[in-house]
């Protein structure tokens, strides 16, 4: 999951070479990584076919999709998968997939609702702090980012004049955008 | 490498994962088996993928248990669960002030009845090092409970039984039948205790001790009834309940100058032959036990409050 652990070999004067420094960046990252692997967990979930897939398939599509950037822990992912699982954010059936029988998951109406508040906010933080770490983020045009939370709103989707998280109004932003 | 061979490679660690995993998901044995098929099915998936072949080899099942990390770590995630708050989860927390109320009120108020049996006997002596050695007691080990529980990731819902989370389910709070069955067992129990039919056998008992079994009986006949009552009104009625729970607490609290008579004069009960301040010891741990009861059947009468808007 952290960058810093895939360096295996470094020189003596490197900084890692100090357990001290390697323990503090090892640590940021995956305080780091923690929220982020949830959230591209969801993003894949909701992104595959049928809105439904396997575990070994989410694994595989994360390191595809984030260049092997992001790269989890395969046993904690189910770990994980279970406790979205339980807070009703997803669902899970067992089905044959690919001839074999399988827990494949999908998100829950509840959970679609909540994840498209948290990329919003994740989109909106990145585009906000960007200047202050030198790097360009442009969030899509075909989104709507509701003022008040945040929240994701899909501008394609059928019209909703109130935003699903907090309930502020968007029909007048919507319309402006359109 | 044999088929064989790769399945123990598996077997083992799987094996090593069940050991390592919290208690609170072994006691789900569905959802734990669920746990350890899903990353087995994972660790063929992976082997398979690994494979130039395309089926699983030893390097490539070995490579694939490498990927899914140590049992401890799996472990660990599944252990993860609460939010940390000094030791003690949040979501345990308020659990956990209401063990640490409940067991101090339970130990003060058995420090108090001692006392005043201690008054009425006439052996009192002021004494705060019992209280206080109870109170530290239940500290400590309601914490060290408590902290146990947090680092294994129980959160409190793990902690109920198969029958509490049925009945929450089934937003009921008593089984009606059970209730209406219990209770008229209880009201022939007591009927029995005052008639006192076979009378061969209560000219062996003392006349006092056959008085103080009447007044027993007349307090468990009142409480069939108000169990007969409570069974007949259902799932229903909240305040009914709550009232009829008060009433029996105070009934269940009305036992204890019987029983005090009974440690105050062991002499009484019949066909015992043990020493007679073992009998007193008797009487006063079922004192301590009706006070305890008493404790719990008002925490239920007011736990009852949350089935109030399901109903």
């Amino acid at each position: 999951m952290y960058m810093i652990k895939r360096v295996k070999e470094f020189g003596t004067q490197a900084l890692i070479a100090s357990k001290e420094i390697r323990d503090y960046v090892e640590k940021f990252e995956s305080e780091i990584n923690r929220g982020i692997s949830t959230l591209c967990i969801l993003a894949i979930i909701n992104g595959a076919e049928n809105g439904e897939i396997h575990g070994y398939a989410i694994l595989k599509n994360l390191e595809v999709e984030t260049n092997e950037m992001l790269v989890i822990e395969e046993g904690t992912l189910y770990p994980l998968l279970r406790k979205l699982e339980s807070n009703g954010i997803l669902k899970s059936e067992r089905k044959i997939v690919e001839n074999r029988m399988r827990k494949v998951y999908s998100i829950t109406e509840r959970g679609d609702k909540i994840f498209n508040h948290i990329s919003g906010f994740y989109g909106k933080l990145t585009e906000a702090i960007s200047p202050l770490l030198d790097i360009n983020v442009r969030l899509k045009d075909n989104y709507l980012y509701c003022p008040n939370c945040a929240n994701k709103i899909d501008l394609k989707e059928k019209e909703n004049d109130f935003c699903d998280m907090c309930g502020l109004n968007i029909q007048e932003l919507r319309e402006r955008r359109l | 490498m044999s088929q064989k061979n790769m399945n123990d490679m598996v077997k083992d660690y799987l094996k090593n994962i069940k050991e390592k995993l919290p208690e609170w998901l072994k006691e789900k044995k569905n959802e734990f088996k669920d746990v350890l098929n899903e990353i087995e099915e994972h660790i063929w998936d992976k082997a398979e993928g690994l494979s130039d072949s395309g089926a699983p080899t030893e390097t490539s099942v070995r490579l694939a248990l490498t990927h899914m990390g140590t049992p401890e770590s799996i472990a660990k995630e599944y252990k993860r669960r609460g939010t940390p708050k000094v030791y003690i989860t949040e979501e345990l927390w308020p659990l956990y002030t209401r063990v640490l109320g409940i067991l101090s009120a339970v130990v003060i108020v058995v420090y108090v009845v001692f006392m005043i049996i201690s008054i009425v006997t006439g052996n009192f002596q002021l004494d705060f090092v019992g209280i206080l050695l109870g109170l530290t007691g239940v500290f400590t080990i309601v914490t060290l409970v408590f902290v146990g529980l947090s680092m294994e990731g129980y959160l409190p819902e793990d902690l109920k039984t198969q029958e509490e989370r049925k009945k929450e389910e089934l937003n009921t709070f008593i089984n009606p039948t059970g209730m209406i069955v219990g209770a008229i067992i209880q009201m022939a129990f007591g009927l029995i205790l005052i008639i006192q039919p076979n009378t061969d056998f209560t000219h062996l008992i003392e006349p006092e001790f056959l008085a103080l079994l009447r007044i027993f009986g007349a307090l468990v006949i009142t409480e069939g009834c108000l169990n007969l009552i409570r069974g007949v009104i259902g799932n229903q009625q909240i305040t009914k309940h709550q009232i009829i729970m008060g009433i029996k607490i105070f009934l269940s609290i009305m036992t204890i100058p019987l029983l005090v008579v009974l440690m105050e004069r062991p002499e009484l009960v019949p066909f015992v032959t043990f020493e007679k301040h073992l009998i007193s010891w008797f009487f006063g741990f079922i004192i301590i036990m009706v006070i305890i009861g008493a404790i719990s059947d008002a925490y239920k009468a007011i736990t009852l409050e949350k089935y109030r808007n399901l109903n």
